[in-house]
């Protein structure tokens, strides 16, 4: 038995050997008992663990209650949460508490959540303790077996068997374990908001605007960003009076994406685009992809291909998540539940809804609880265990096939789930939806490889009399990488810009989702960056240093250049950086 | 990363910390536990209303001037005390003071020349601060005092104010706006705190009338018999706290 406890000191890793003195004991420690947190706690000590749960706040639920951030849209049903929803309807219903609006969105308020989560926490036997931050990390022969906990006066050695990380990385972090940046162009990752509660028509509603980002950001940088967006609107307002006055303020930040943790397996974006079914699915994720980061230009290329080249922002993702992506990799001992779970930074924009959280829990505390029960690691659960372990998070709905929806259209309901996408399946089809001016589906499926033979197709089609019909395919075969496209994608360059906008014909329920806009200029930018295309760099750099240039037909004309300038400036980049690295 | 250096350490951007700061600037680095300012009132809702007379500090002074601008105080000093932390908020951002969020105070050590002091961060795990001074404004263990948790309730403006020893209704800047407290003994948690609260509109309805909850305080509110140093919730009030630590530290 080596007991070795590991820390950071100013940012290093830092290891020594432990005395073994332990406070308390258990066989699952929660680490960050936020929306994915508490279920874990939930979930596990529902199962017969004995569960202990630590937050540093005073309340559970994380962002969902401290953040003020109540309302979500999408995510899959099914799992523990009803559980606790249930709970909260019933508080709901004393008639003693503001609601939030609620559109059938099953969303509560900061104090009808919490005190549901409590009361569940208490009532399926987890103990919790509040205001306490964890320090040290505690292995066991390289085993994570506790963790130190501090409240402000003293600290608190935990043992346990399994230690769950639902506080966004922060017990990986102190194991030096790996993370995944934000996007490989800068670091960047998807923007925070500062949440705070207003009334609107009688309900809470919460209110919020986009804020900055904390990608590359160190301590005191993170520090300046969060008071200086905590000082914005809409939590500063110039007169607190009507419908400024304040019903709720925040104390965490909104973070729609922290960085996520290297695990076992990494189920991101490129792999759902590919069809890629994994072997342990815990639960399906659904929502758009919402990462709301202006420069789309600069996000990764899966990201750019979904938002910027095929424009489908008004349709949702189905994403299974395996249960190595809750194993950080070659760490026994330790899983993580929450946004930092192994689905890198595109992914994670859309595996992040409330309901799909709180499974995400829900899976790592089941985990924790079976590999208790069977005395064994969480890969070999998996390996050896999964269809026992399916069909427990099958009892509450966490894990439910009718869940994969694959790509759904956000405008049209099915029952009550949301439309399948249907993509075109032959050269015909593909050649309709390119001709349209929503060529949204048939750019998705020549991504997705849907199409039999699709690259022959697009090639004859460069030649086509019909314009968007020869645009949209140069678009499909250069997000392809095929360099075919090149000449037809200059071409549109050397033209005035047209903006295409499309009227969904069912509309859901959202209104900004009922227009979808493109135009091929942008994408031609892009994708000549992509391609690497040198010839095209004078083109570019006009496109660039005089926007004022480009004339543009429909849309907002100022919006298009300067948006076209930003991503000329990022593609001329990225041909330098092809260009440095092949030279190398 | 390389251990921080500072003329001014202030633990907790509180109210008393403020015009410190403001001297500070940069040269002046901030431990908060929280992401906003003020916490010590503001998410603590601890409300009580705020004197308007002028003091000829003109920190504190502005500071009021700007509550009443912005109604987040009205004309006999009730707070609209979620309003509080925002406008703090502002003030330290303002300040070009650095700020360290997300951070606990471990411990400090008086060493030649100033204090070695160990603060734990997120991103940093255990960081050391050089500090050629340290003002600790935050609530820490043994300190005596009374601690209490508050709910915001609003949608009745006829409600009396009262206190029954254990129960406690502070009124806001808005017609209907009131904060329900509890004073619990030192060893309760957030959820028994809440607990109570939840129950007692169902058994002192005369007491609630019409009014709803809107949210609990995020954390404890602490109130003190008499000022303790430099300690911002002893103060009693928002703007008293400012004062006294303008008047301290400039």
């Amino acid at each position: 038995m080596e007991l070795i406890r590991h820390t950071l000191r100013n940012g290093i890793p830092v290891s020594e050997p432990f005395d073994g003195r332990f406070d308390l004991s258990c066989d699952i420690l929660v680490i960050g008992l936020g929306t994915a947190g508490a279920l874990a706690a939930c979930a596990a000590a529902k199962k017969g663990a004995k569960v202990i749960g630590a937050d540093e706040s005073r309340i559970p639920g994380g962002c969902g209650t401290s953040a003020c951030v109540w309302d979500y849209y999408f995510g899959t049903y099914g799992g523990l949460h009803q559980e606790i929803n249930a709970e909260a309807d019933r508080i709901c219903r004393t008639g003693r508490y503001l609601l939030t609006t609620d559109g059938g969105k099953r969303s509560y308020s900061g104090a009808v959540k919490s005190l549901a989560l409590e009361r569940k926490l208490k009532e399926y036997g987890a103990e919790c303790l509040y205001g306490c931050v964890v320090t040290w990390v505690i292995t066991d022969d390289g085993k994570v077996s506790g963790a130190v906990l501090f409240d402000g006066e003293r600290e608190l050695a935990v043992s346990a068997e399994t230690v769950i990380d639902g506080a966004e990385g922060a017990v990986c972090r102190l194991l030096g374990a790996g993370f995944s940046g934000g996007r490989v162009s800068d670091g960047r990752l998807a923007r925070f908001s500062k949440t705070v509660g207003i009334l609107d028509r009688g309900y809470l509603l919460g209110s919020w605007q986009f804020c900055g980002e904390l990608g590359n950001a160190s301590a005191e940088e993170e520090g300046s960003r969060f008071f200086r967006w905590s000082s914005e609107r809409p939590a500063l307002a110039e007169n607190y009076a009507g419908r400024s006055r304040l019903y709720a303020v925040g104390r965490e930040i909104g973070q729609r994406e922290v960085p996520c943790v290297v695990t076992e397996r990494v189920y991101g974006f490129n792999d759902l685009l590919r069809g890629e079914q994994p072997e342990h699915t815990l639960f399906y994720s659904f929502a758009p992809m919402d990462n709301s980061n202006p420069d789309q230009w600069d996000e990764d290329d899966d990201f750019q291909d979904w938002m910027l080249i095929c424009s489908l922002h008004a349709a949702g993702v189905t994403a299974p998540i395996p249960g190595e992506a809750l194993i950080p990799k070659g760490i026994r001992g330790l899983l993580v539940c929450g946004k930092h779970i192994g689905t890198g930074h595109s992914l994670c924009s859309s595996v992040r809804m409330r309901i799909d959280m709180e499974k995400c829990g829900e899976a790592a505390g089941v985990m924790a609880a079976m590999m208790h029960e069977r005395g064994c690691d969480a890969l070999t659960l998996l390996n050896e265990h999964y269809d026992s372990l399916r069909e427990v998070l099958s009892s509450s709905g966490c894990y439910d096939r009718e869940n994969d929806r694959g790509f759904c259209d956000l405008n049209k309901k099915d029952g009550r789930l949301w439309a399948h996408l249907d993509l075109p399946g032959n050269a015909m089809e593909l050649r309709n939806a390119l001709s349209s001016t929503y060529p949204s589906l048939g750019l998705l499926a020549v991504r997705t490889g849907n199409v039999p033979d699709a690259a022959e197709q697009l090639v004859m089609w460069l030649d086509a009399e019909d314009v968007l019909l020869r645009e949209s395919a140069a678009v499909a075969l250069g997000m392809c990488g095929d360099r075919r496209a090149i000449p037809v994608l200059r071409e549109i360059l050397s033209r005035p810009v047209t903006v295409y906008t499309y009227d969904h014909p069912d509309r859901a329920v959202h209104p900004w989702l009922w227009k979808t806009s493109f135009n091929n200029h942008i994408k031609a930018i892009c994708l000549l960056g992509r391609l690497g295309d040198r010839e095209a760099l004078p083109m570019l750099h006009e496109i660039a240093e005089h926007p004022e240039h480009i004339t543009v037909t429909g849309g907002d004309a100022e919006t298009v250049r300067k948006n076209a300038a930003a991503a000329a400036a990022s593609a001329i980049r990225r041909i330098g950086t092809q260009m440095t690295n092949t030279e190398a | 990363m390389n251990m921080k250096e500072t003329e001014l350490l202030i633990l907790g951007a509180s109210a008393y910390g403020l015009a410190a700061a403001c001297r500070w600037g940069e040269n002046c680095l901030v431990a908060e536990e929280g992401t906003s300012a003020g916490a010590e009132y503001a998410d603590a809702m601890i409300a009580n209303p705020i004197s308007l007379a002028k003091t000829g500090l003109p920190v504190t002074d502005s500071l009021t001037e700007e509550f009443l601008k912005r109604g987040a105080a009205d004309r006999d000093g009730n707070l609209h005390i979620l309003a509080v932390g925002p406008i703090l908020t502002k003030r330290y951002y303002e300040s070009g003071c650095r700020i360290l969020c997300g951070t606990r105070w471990i411990s400090t050590e008086q060493v030649t020349g100033g204090y070695r002091v160990t603060l734990f961060h997120p991103k940093n795990g255990f960081t050391t601060v050089m500090a050629g001074k340290v003002l600790d404004t935050c609530v820490r263990p043994g300190m005596r005092c009374q601690k209490s948790l508050g709910m915001l309730l609003c949608g009745d403006d006829t409600l009396p104010l009262f206190d029954d020893g254990t129960f406690y209704l502070l009124r806001g800047a808005f017609p209907d706006e009131r904060i329900l407290r509890v004073r619990l003994p030192a060893d309760a948690d957030e959820p028994a705190g809440q607990e109570l609260l939840d129950r007692f509109p169902a058994e002192h309805p005369e007491r609630i009338g019409r009014a709803k909850a809107a949210g609990p305080a995020l954390v404890f509110g602490y109130t003190f018999d008499t000022p303790l140093g430099h300690v911002s919730a002893s103060f009693g009030d928002v703007i008293s706290a400012v004062r006294e630590g303008e008047r301290a530290w400039n």
